[in-house]
């Protein structure tokens, strides 16, 4: 479900990374994407700050995500399982073979 | 205290070592301050005051000053020296925090860098010494850095009391080669290491069984390997993990990796790692998201031309990783849908004028 998520919205990577503050994980979970900057007449922001802040003590300088079983459930299902099948060269390409090969920009 | 050029400041305690790591390769003195200056036990950690240890170490002319208080440090960057280094971390993290961003100022240094690490090989946090040496140093490669590339882990420590003992070898270049990798391939083989120390070697053999019932399926060619220490290379502490590594046809590596809980069950543990590999594996691209950083890194620093990278979606720590990027270096990627007629594509295809960073340390040996 977060991948549909992820997919309905295409985001605008480098305007979201080079010309706003919004902290990275607001934009890798798309929140704060329709205020890209800072908005001062939002009273709550000043408390977000504050909580913000509180949670990150405990977020470790880490490279490795946790690994959370109950997302990973998602692979119990048959059918996610083979959708994957294109990703390997046992599998045959899911859309056309002309498409596949990336045009060149 | 001479201050070459302006000084990067930040603030927190987060992306450390990414900044560290920047700060040195482009010579640019970092202020960072705050460091956990709310907290109740404010300041730097033991693992992070050793990992600055450790840069001075590899360095030579860095200057760190920290704070009384320790939540405020001016690392003044000098010339990364390398040579034969050894060092002890301590047992609150995995020798895969202090490696990662050696393994981005290593390529760069005066002499080729022997280093030596002491304490935990494996960790749920960090990147461990399997992963290192079979998807990292690959990575590495791409861009040139390759004869006598080498991880060997001497000995394996598993948490809480490590015991481990690895040894990297990097080779000196003068410039890293421009990086053009956009065909993510098909996958076409598995590999991966299973360990298991101070616990019944069998372990081993069920994470392998039950690795092999999740992806048996999609290819044949799949080979996991058990990896047998024993005695005294086996470290001090009891533990086990299962690294898992899919290689595609034009070579781009996706990994993933699970570390024994408490409790918990060899099967559990195989269970985790293999599906977190296919997660990766969907998220498709050339390279892994782990080692986002480490490819765009490289890409910056290359030669005067432009680089090109396909990948799936920046993590949090990419994202801030090539705002620090732009900080220290001036160089902002380019980033666009890798297929701008789908809408449904993910991937991302990143770009940018490498700096051609030249490794003058060199020159003067």
């Amino acid at each position: 479900y977060m991948e549909r998520n992820r997919r309905r919205r295409t985001k605008d990577w480098m305007s979201l990374i080079y010309s706003t503050s919004v902290t990275p994980h607001q934009i890798i979970s798309g929140n704060e994407v329709d205020a890209p900057d800072d908005d001062f007449t939002d009273l709550d922001d000043f408390f977000r700050l504050k909580k913000t802040a509180h949670s990150y003590d405990d977020d470790l300088d880490m490279t490795k995500e946790v690994l959370s079983p109950d997302n990973l459930q998602e692979w119990e299902d048959e059918e996610m399982l083979e959708s994957l099948r294109s990703m390997f060269i046992t599998g045959y390409p899911s859309v056309p073979a002309g498409e596949v090969v990336e045009p060149n920009d | 205290m001479p201050q070459a050029g302006p000084v990067v400041t930040y603030s927190g305690h987060q992306y450390l070592r990414q900044r560290l790591a920047l700060s040195i390769l482009s010579g640019k003195p970092a202020r960072i301050d705050k460091i956990r200056s709310e907290d109740k036990n404010p300041g730097l950690r033991d693992y992070e005051v050793s990992l600055l240890r450790l840069l001075e170490k590899v360095t030579n002319g860095t200057s760190i000053e920290i704070s009384v208080t320790g939540t405020t440090i001016l690392l003044i960057p000098g010339i990364i020296s390398g040579g034969p280094v050894t060092h002890d971390c301590p047992l609150s993290r995995s020798v895969g925090y202090f490696l990662e961003p050696l393994i981005m100022l290593a390529p760069f240094s005066k002499k080729p860098l022997q280093l030596t690490l002491r304490g935990i090989t494996t960790d749920d946090n960090d990147l461990s010494v399997d992963l290192i040496r079979t998807v990292t140093l690959p990575h590495l490669q791409l861009f040139g850095v390759s004869d006598g590339l080498e991880l060997r882990i001497r000995k394996r420590g598993a948490p809480p009391e490590g015991g481990g003992e690895i040894q990297f070898l990097c080779p000196v270049v003068k410039q890293v080669k421009t990086l053009n990798f956009v065909e993510p391939g098909k996958i076409k083989r598995i590999r991966g290491i299973a360990h298991a120390v101070r616990v019944s070697p069998q372990f081993s053999n069920r994470m392998i069984d039950s690795s092999r019932s999740v992806l048996n399926r999609y290819i044949p060619d799949i080979y996991l390997y058990s990896d047998v220490y024993k005695g005294d290379e086996s470290g001090k502490s009891p533990g086990y993990a299962l690294s898992l590594l899919a290689e595609s046809t034009t070579s781009a590596i996706h990994c993933s990796e699970a570390v024994s809980q408490p409790g918990g069950t060899p099967e559990d543990v195989a269970l985790l790692a293999s599906r977190a590999l296919l997660s990766e594996i969907r998220w498709g691209g050339c390279v892994d998201r782990r080692h986002q950083n480490l490819v765009l890194l490289m890409m910056v620093l290359g030669s005067e031309d432009v680089g090109r990278c396909r990948m799936a979606e920046p993590t949090a720590r990419t994202i801030q990783f090539l705002r620090d990027v732009k900080s220290f270096f001036g160089t902002s990627f380019k980033i666009v849908s890798a297929n701008p007629s789908d809408s449904s594509c993910t991937e991302l295809l990143y770009s940018c004028y490498g700096i051609g960073y030249v490794n003058v340390n060199r020159t003067l040996a």
